[in-house]
């Protein structure tokens, strides 16, 4: 073969690879379509709930947590252990597919979230499109891994304690006068910028206001969407003796039912105060804390000072570890005002009651809990770390 | 026969790789299960799961122990990169050359020592802002994010080991290329850990960014680190290529790795992001990668040098490639097909099962081992005959510089 012609061949190829290569090259953004790479699909949806509603957790008490990638299975499996729930795949398909469609007008999708007509904030916190959309954008890069997309908290990366399930519109820091388990807004910021010691929430201080803001506002769209959804799934339930004919209508009040206890809960309670001893009046404060923590039935879960691990089920129908309160570590907080608060009015997600007792009584409890995880700090006569 | 370095060197650099290896498999498998941010804290200490393990079981913090196992196993790599390096300039022959890349390197560690101690400090600062911050106080200034002083000092002393590297390779001693890879390597290593490290402490401003940066230079040092054993081998004569068919296979021996680097990258943005384009050019640079893979494995078998020599490294990538398929049609399917209450989730947040982990982490592996192997094809296909020459005279083989290259006729 002749030089040339060789040549001739070799320019041929590389200009039919050329070719082939322009095609499929502009065949790139047909395919890309509008689909943004920095937010959500535009078609994109919210998942329908598939897990059950848990109404009443089951009667015997959990001895372990399941693996957090496992947590959908351990819901399902909550009817056969004897839990009173709901489980939305006993609906009818076709109202299924009308609660979503409705769902899906009230509240828009991932990538264009909205609220329904009448909810336009909480508490001085916008909740338009905007910000939602602003919110939603952050979310899905922060927040979505595990807290999931609908905020279930059963997201890809979820570890234990398990992630904050929005969809319930129970939280477990609130420093609301209402008590109805929603936050105050200044409570969604707080855990937003500081995270939640002692888990895989991290902190978000570096964050803008704004920023920090317009997570809080789609926390909140989602968790009232959760509530609605939750509401629809009971009443629209074959067992349920609701009987619901209009599905937007009672997906509106259940929606504007959730915003009202949000609107309530924005009262602060009145803060714990608590009078500064020391010597040996602290050692005795100290010394009737531990009495009441012991007369108080607090042992019963908090067994051996929660050095024994323990699991109590949670309103999501969750096994959630009692706290080693030996361990200076406190997830809400250490502080006598923090330990006030959460003595005082409970936690109620987690099950945890509110002590009835007067206010001196809570400081000496206070000074208790303050005291425990320092052996120093206990009077040797109690015996605590024996 | 003498390998261009002491023997030493190569068992170390054997040793790093196998440690790189665990190291790469748990940081797939954390990022398969999503577990990257599973403790939001760093730096953490190289013992602290020695310390704290026991308050964490498989069941309930599998990603919290995953993630920190791939921090110890970043640990022991960077302990044993440190080793190389040192152990690599130690067997110079030459004191003089010795000393500049010993003092380089020695600088350079106790200056990342302090950055490192500085970062624990912001660390702590940074636990004690977020106490604050959960009381409400949102006046304490955040710590700083970067310690500028030994940041800088650290950045200059890499700089000067990567020019002692450079300043090496200008002189004719046996094993130049070895030891200087080692020292560039040992900086690689420092940045891949930092790039971990900031991944987790800047994760809210940056967000899957530095993930990917992180994903991808492993990449890079993985290949790099692949390439010092086969550098620090004794070059035998007859396991060299003749002048001509280096030549022939020269510019697709390079072209290989380039376009598996590339398709690496498109890999790792379909990994952490849900951006479309990455998830056709992840596929589409699949297909170049086949074909060049192909073609320069008919090239390379056709004549009987290049079967004798590049016979089981061809085979190798060629097996890569087969199983590298499979994987990846099964990490797709797994990933973007779903059906049951899945479907109606977009693919970045759908559950991950412990059978799909695997599989992505094995497509990540064989993908690192290809783009490894790819690397190390071209080295040998492009190492000249240098580090041996043989002596007629004495009827035996003896060191010479390694610029020198012997012609086919030599080697017959």
């Amino acid at each position: 073969m002749l030089k040339s012609e060789r040549n001739h061949r070799g320019g041929a190829a590389i200009r039919g690879t050329g070719l082939c290569l322009a095609f499929v090259l502009s065949g790139l953004p047909l395919g890309c379509g509008s689909t943004p790479s920095d937010g959500y699909d535009p078609h994109l949806r919210y998942a329908a709930r598939t897990d059950p509603v848990v109404l009443t957790p089951p009667a015997d008490q959990p001895t372990a947590a399941p693996d957090p990638l496992k947590i959908d299975e351990f819901l399902a499996g909550l009817p056969q252990r004897g839990a009173k729930a709901v489980v939305p795949s006993d609906i009818p398909a076709a109202k299924r597919e009308q609660l979503k469609q409705t769902l899906d007008a009230l509240f828009g999708t991932p990538a264009a979230p909205t609220m329904p007509e009448g909810i336009a904030a909480v508490s001085g916190l916008p909740l338009d499109a905007e910000t939602l959309a602003k919110g939603s954008a952050s979310y899905r890069v922060r927040c979505s891994s595990c807290h999931g997309t609908t905020g279930d908290g059963h997201g890809i990366g979820a570890g234990f304690p398990y992630p904050r399930d929005f969809r319930r519109g129970q939280f477990k820091r609130t420093t609301g006068i209402a008590q109805n388990g929603k936050p105050r807004v200044d409570d969604l910021r707080r855990v937003i910028r500081g995270g939640v010691p002692g888990t895989s929430m991290p902190l978000f201080d570096l964050l803008p206001d704004d920023g920090v803001d317009a997570l809080a506002a789609y926390a909140i769209h989602l968790s009232i969407r959760g509530e609605a959804e939750e509401a629809l799934i009971r009443g629209l339930h074959p067992d349920s003796e609701d009987d619901i004919a209009d599905v937007n209508a009672a997906a509106r009040t259940a929606a504007g039912k959730a915003h009202r206890h949000w609107l309530e809960a924005q009262t602060p309670a009145a803060e714990h105060s608590q009078p500064e001893l020391d010597g040996a009046a602290l050692a005795n404060s100290v010394r009737r804390g531990h009495r009441l923590f012991a007369n108080n039935a607090c042992l019963s879960c908090h067994e051996a000072y929660g050095r024994t691990p323990t699991y109590r089920y949670d309103v999501w129908g969750l096994p959630n570890k009692v706290p080693d309160l030996t361990q200076p570590e406190y997830r809400w907080g250490r502080e006598p005002a923090d330990l006030g608060r959460t003595l005082k009015h409970g936690i109620k997600p987690a099950n945890m009651p509110a002590v009835i007792l007067k206010d001196e009584e809570v400081a000496d409890l206070v000074n208790f809990l303050r005291a425990l995880p320092y052996p120093a700090k206990l009077p040797t006569d109690l015996g605590v770390h024996k | 026969m003498k390998a261009p370095i002491a023997g030493y060197v190569r068992v170390l650099a054997i040793l790093t790789l196998l440690a790189t290896i665990v190291l790469l498999t748990l940081g797939a498998l954390t990022s398969s299960f999503r577990a990257g941010m599973a403790d939001p804290v760093w730096p953490t200490e190289p013992w602290f799961l020695i310390v704290n393990g026991h308050k964490y079981n498989l069941e309930e913090h599998r990603g919290f122990l995953l993630e920190h196992t791939h921090r110890a196993a970043g640990f022991t790599v960077g302990a044993l990169a440190s080793i190389l390096a040192i152990a690599a300039w130690w067997s110079g022959p030459k004191k003089l050359e010795r000393g500049y890349g010993l003092i380089a390197i020695a600088l350079l560690l106790a200056v990342y020592g302090s950055f490192h101690r500085e970062m624990h400090t912001a660390s702590d600062a940074r636990a004690a802002r977020q106490v604050a911050l959960a009381k409400g106080l949102t006046d304490v200034p955040p710590p700083e994010l970067f310690p500028e002083v030994t940041g800088l000092a650290t950045g200059v002393f890499a700089l000067c080991v990567i020019f002692a590297g450079v300043l090496h390779l200008f002189t004719n001693q046996p094993g130049k290329w070895v030891r200087a890879l080692c020292g560039w390597l040992l900086v690689c290593v420092m940045a891949q850990g930092l790039l971990g490290g900031y991944r987790v402490y800047l994760d809210q401003l940056v967000g899957p960014l530095l993930t990917q940066i992180h994903g991808t230079f492993a990449q890079v040092v993985f290949a790099a680190l692949c390439c010092v054993p086969v550098l620090a081998a004794a070059p035998a004569p007859e396991r060299q290529l003749p002048e001509f068919e280096r030549r022939r296979l020269g510019w697709l021996a390079f072209a290989l790795p380039a376009v598996v680097f590339v398709q690496l990258i498109w890999g790792v943005v379909v990994r952490h992001t849900a951006d479309p384009l990455a998830q056709r050019l992840h596929i589409l640079t699949a297909f170049a990668v086949v074909g060049l893979g192909v073609w320069l494995a008919t090239r390379a078998l056709s004549t009987p040098a290049g079967r004798r020599v590049l016979g089981f490294g061809i085979w190798h990538l060629l097996l890569l490639f087969a199983a590298q398929l499979i994987l990846g049609v099964e990490a797709y399917l797994g990933k973007f097909a779903a059906m049951g209450s899945q479907g109606d989730v977009a693919p970045m947040a759908r559950r991950i099962t412990e059978d799909a982990a695997a599989i992505r982490s094995l497509h990540v592996l064989i993908g690192t081992a290809i783009l490894a192997s790819s690397v190390a094809l071209a080295v040998r296909i492009r190492r000249r005959q240098a580090a041996v020459a043989i002596d007629e005279e004495a009827g035996e083989v003896r060191m010479r510089d390694e610029s020198l290259t012997l012609t086919a006729s030599e080697t017959r």
